[in-house]
């Protein structure tokens, strides 16, 4: 009894660490520079399609081929900010924009899914590698590397991104310009240059995410409308710009949707996050770590 | 007021119901109800809509669950307890109103983007409980046979044909009503300033739950025929994003905060919708839709309604206001 | 009487913005709201319009405790304000932007279009009244701001930096239209930077400082106050 709940909570904290690995772009684009990207997961998705694709053609290690595939996402987050700015930031109304571009990210989300399924097919993929079915076991509880390697991952993705916010000198201008973009002016350094950064760093934990994603479990297109709560619900819980309240909050998801699976059925697993989403937006909408 | 109702109710709405008779009795071919059903379907929809989010500016993504939860109730009551029809469409605006009353109280807490992402969790919610309950068909749904024909119908269709015509006729109705009225003055307030709006000495929280409420309803009621129209009710396809993303879609594509704008958007939506589907396979279906949404927001925020009025006058123009 | 009186309000969002502030205003008055930014003015506007609730203390306007009273209620009773930064109602024609407020106090269509015409005239946007907001200039929308509390047909209006950015005869011109106002029996809080404005219009005047009130009083004696000069002049 006791082995099967500490099995269920140890999955569940893997589990766990992979979902703040795909929430922590959100909180930086949503908490930091207050963009709706609603397209997130769909990015997510797309990055381990992409993964998929460089380690059937060309026999890379998918974890390699994650990290090939960053640049390419920083690029397009990186012009796409640019494109976001233009069109919206500079309208007068910000509601306004704010609205158009939640909408507009709604349609990115439908043509990466449709785009997705047009090349690559609905069927699920998946990476096996030679570590995929290693189990190692610490006393009763057994640890498959398929799970473990993403959580480390994560973690060392999480570690990264919170000393780079808090450490670097552009880590620290951007969590300036996220809260005072004429602030940031005053100190000499561009704000749309170090949002564009910013945006870039999202895009590339989302290619990273997707990357652990297909390693973890097999992907299909569609999955990114149903991890749209899960990562939102794990951002906003994290308190939106903070990398370690996403990584605590990842857990408690991820050990809460493990419990349930374990006992409650799997069928049910998909409404713990939004569940959970709503209410904390009824209670605390600022998350329990507040920056 | 009741004189205004009236006139602007139930006179078109015999109207409308006599040419839609005519037209039964005049087409023949199967497949028109059928195109006209899914166009006038997406007209109560998009209609529904946009008097959240049009007018208020609140943006709703869970429309197929407000939709599917009119369509589950109305199958429920007609299956297993054999009601009237009109008690059905009650109910199921009723039961969809009551949710919206749900998603009503969260909108007084949050907005923009958490508000759409709480749309989208009640909605997912929703298709889990279904999916849970066998009671309501589970994963594999209600199959649905179609009762015959009757009087003056030569064929069921042609009758649910008439139903969505009044359904989505009282849907661009209300929300005619509502754009002409102080309320849509106040809602347009909201959208623009909730302080401002407040300190104006409008009642946003009330208005704000009274358009989430009637906008959810209208949704509930356009589902009710729905299982009769499908034939196979099961949660997937009723609550899945699709059907209420071409809503919204279609309201962006004919202008927002305008009663008339869900009308243009749905027909022309719906005709691209038809020729597309005809021609090659869904998934380039949504990569279309997912297209015309972008094009329009960078292009013509205001949509085809936009477009034609030229640079952003406001919708709700009076004429004794122009003066 | 009082007309408003605001007893021990306190209010912190993570840091104390307004602490055991105490304020009486009599109708009829003129009152100059002032104080460096940060100093808790805004707060205290938003506390009472109603806008944010305090966390403690006690709002009374004509009697009536309205503590707990919503914003929309408390306009409807009578207390107007303007906002900084022009909030209008772009999707609204200038006009009907008045139509907002007209409504808690009239009823036909007929009515609000005399008495919108009425107040554009007074603030100097006739011209403008079928136009959109977003067409106005900067102190256009501040004017239509300003006729939009006047709609409610306020007890007491409170104006937030509405001459900031005016030349110093738009001042004057501002000034006589609020003079205008007064007469017509309101009670003003202005909330200003400019202290030639607040000297020349206010009959007392109020000082804020982070988040206390540090001094009330007649113009003249506030700026002999060495209290206030150290806020201002820093120590």
């Amino acid at each position: 009894m006791i082995d099967v709940i500490l099995n269920t909570i140890v999955s569940g904290i893997l589990i766990g660490g992979f979902y703040a690995a795909c929430a922590i772009g959100l909180s930086i684009s949503f908490g930091m520079l207050r963009i709706p990207n609603i397209a997130h997961p769909g990015f997510i998705i797309a990055g381990g399609f992409l993964t998929y694709y460089f380690n059937k053609t060309f026999g890379l290690d998918p974890l390699l081929a994650g990290l090939l595939i960053i640049p390419i996402f920083f690029a397009f987050g990186f012009l796409l900010y640019r494109g976001y700015n233009r069109f919206f930031e500079s309208k007068r109304d910000e509601r306004e924009g704010q609205m158009s571009a939640l909408v507009l990210f709604f349609g990115v989300l439908m043509i990466i899914e449709a785009l997705l399924s047009v090349t690559f097919g609905v069927d699920f993929r998946t990476v096996t590698t030679p570590w995929s079915s290693i189990v190692l076991h610490f006393g009763s509880v057994g640890i498959c590397l398929r799970m473990a390697v993403p959580f480390l991952c994560s973690v060392l993705m999480v570690c990264i991104l919170y000393l780079y916010f808090s450490k670097t000198y552009l880590g620290l201008v951007i969590q300036a310009v996220a809260q005072d973009s004429m602030a940031a002016t005053l100190i000499g350094s561009d704000p749309r240059f170090a949002k564009s950064i910013a945006f870039g760093i999202s895009f590339s934990t989302a290619a990273y995410a997707g990357t652990l994603f297909v390693c973890l479990v097999p992907v299909e297109p569609s999955l990114g409308m149903q991890f749209l709560g899960r990562v939102f619900s794990i951002a906003i819980l994290g308190g939106l710009g903070s990398p370690l309240g996403t990584a605590v909050a990842g857990l408690i998801v991820g050990i809460t949707e493990s419990l349930t699976t374990a006992y409650i059925g799997s069928s049910w697993t998909l409404a713990v996050s939004f569940i959970l989403l709503l209410i904390i937006i009824a209670v605390k909408p600022t998350g329990l770590f507040r920056r | 007021m009741m004189k205004k109702v009236s006139f602007e109710l139930i006179i078109p709405g015999i109207i409308v119901a006599c040419i839609g008779l005519l037209i039964a009795k005049l087409v023949s071919g199967i497949y028109f109800f059928y195109v006209c059903y899914a166009i006038l379907q997406m007209i109560a929809l998009a209609a529904a809509w946009n008097i959240l989010g049009g007018y208020t500016g609140y943006v709703n993504f869970g429309i197929g669950g407000f939709f599917a939860a009119g369509a589950y109730t109305s199958i429920v009551l007609l299956k297993y307890y054999e009601v009237n029809f009109l008690v059905a469409i009650l109910a199921a605006g009723t039961v969809s109103g009551i949710l919206g009353l749900l998603i009503g109280y969260l909108s007084i807490r949050v907005r923009g983007i958490y508000f759409s992402i709480s749309t989208i969790a009640v909605s997912t919610i929703l298709q889990m409980v279904v999916l849970n309950t066998p009671f309501l068909g589970g994963a594999k749904g209600f199959k649905i046979i179609r009762p015959p024909a009757f009087p003056p119908f030569s064929n069921y269709i042609e009758f649910l044909f008439l139903l969505i015509l009044l359904i989505s006729f009282f849907a661009v109705a209300v929300s005619r009503l509502i754009e002409k009225s102080w309320i849509g003055r106040s809602f347009l307030a909201i959208k623009d300033s909730e302080q401002a709006a407040e300190t104006s000495g409008v009642a946003t929280l009330k208005l704000k739950i009274l358009a989430t409420v009637v906008s959810c309803a209208l949704m509930g009621i356009a589902g009710a025929p729905y299982p009769y129209f499908i034939t196979l009710l099961e949660p997937y396809s009723a609550m899945g994003l699709t059907l209420g993303t071409y809503a919204f879609a279609a309201v962006f594509v004919g202008g927002r905060g305008c009663w008339f704008g869900p009308i243009i958007g749905a027909v022309l939506l719906g005709g691209l919708q038809q020729s597309v589907t005809v021609m090659i396979s869904s998934e380039w279906n949504i990569l279309v839709v997912g297209l015309v949404i972008i094009a329009f927001v960078l292009l013509a925020p205001n949509g085809v309604v936009g477009l034609l009025k030229g640079r952003k006058k406001p919708v709700l123009l009076k004429k004794k206001d122009r003066v | 009487m009082a007309l408003l009186e605001m007893k021990k309000i306190s209010k912190s969002f993570g840091f104390p913005a307004l602490q055991n502030v105490d304020l009486s205003i009599d109708a009829g008055d003129r009152i100059g709201l002032i104080g460096p930014n940060g100093s808790g003015k805004t707060t205290l506007t938003n506390i009472i319009t109603g806008l944010i609730a305090c966390d403690d203390g006690q709002v009374i306007f004509e009697n009536r405790d309205i503590t707990k009273l919503s914003a929309h209620r408390r306009s409807r009773l009578g207390i107007a304000r303007t906002f900084q930064i022009p909030q209008p109602f772009y999707s609204l024609i200038v006009r009907q932007n008045l139509y907002i407020p007209l409504r808690c106090r009239l009823k036909s269509e007929e009515a609000m279009f005399t008495e919108a015409g009425r107040l554009l005239d007074l603030v100097g946007l006739s011209d403008k009244a079928d136009g959109l907001p977003s067409d106005l200039t900067q102190i256009e929308q501040r004017e239509l701001e300003l006729a939009r509390a006047l709609a409610l047909s306020p007890r007491l209006l409170i104006l937030d930096e509405v001459l900031a950015g005016l030349t110093s005869q738009e001042i004057d011109g501002a000034l006589e239209i609020l003079r205008v106002i007064c007469e017509s029996g309101v009670t003003v809080i202005m909330i200003e930077h400019i202290m030639k404005a607040v000297m020349g219009f206010c009959n007392k005047i109020v000082v804020l400082n982070s988040g206390m009130k540090i001094a009330e009083g007649m113009p003249e004696d506030i700026f002999r106050n060495p209290e206030v000069e150290r806020a201002y002049l820093g120590e």
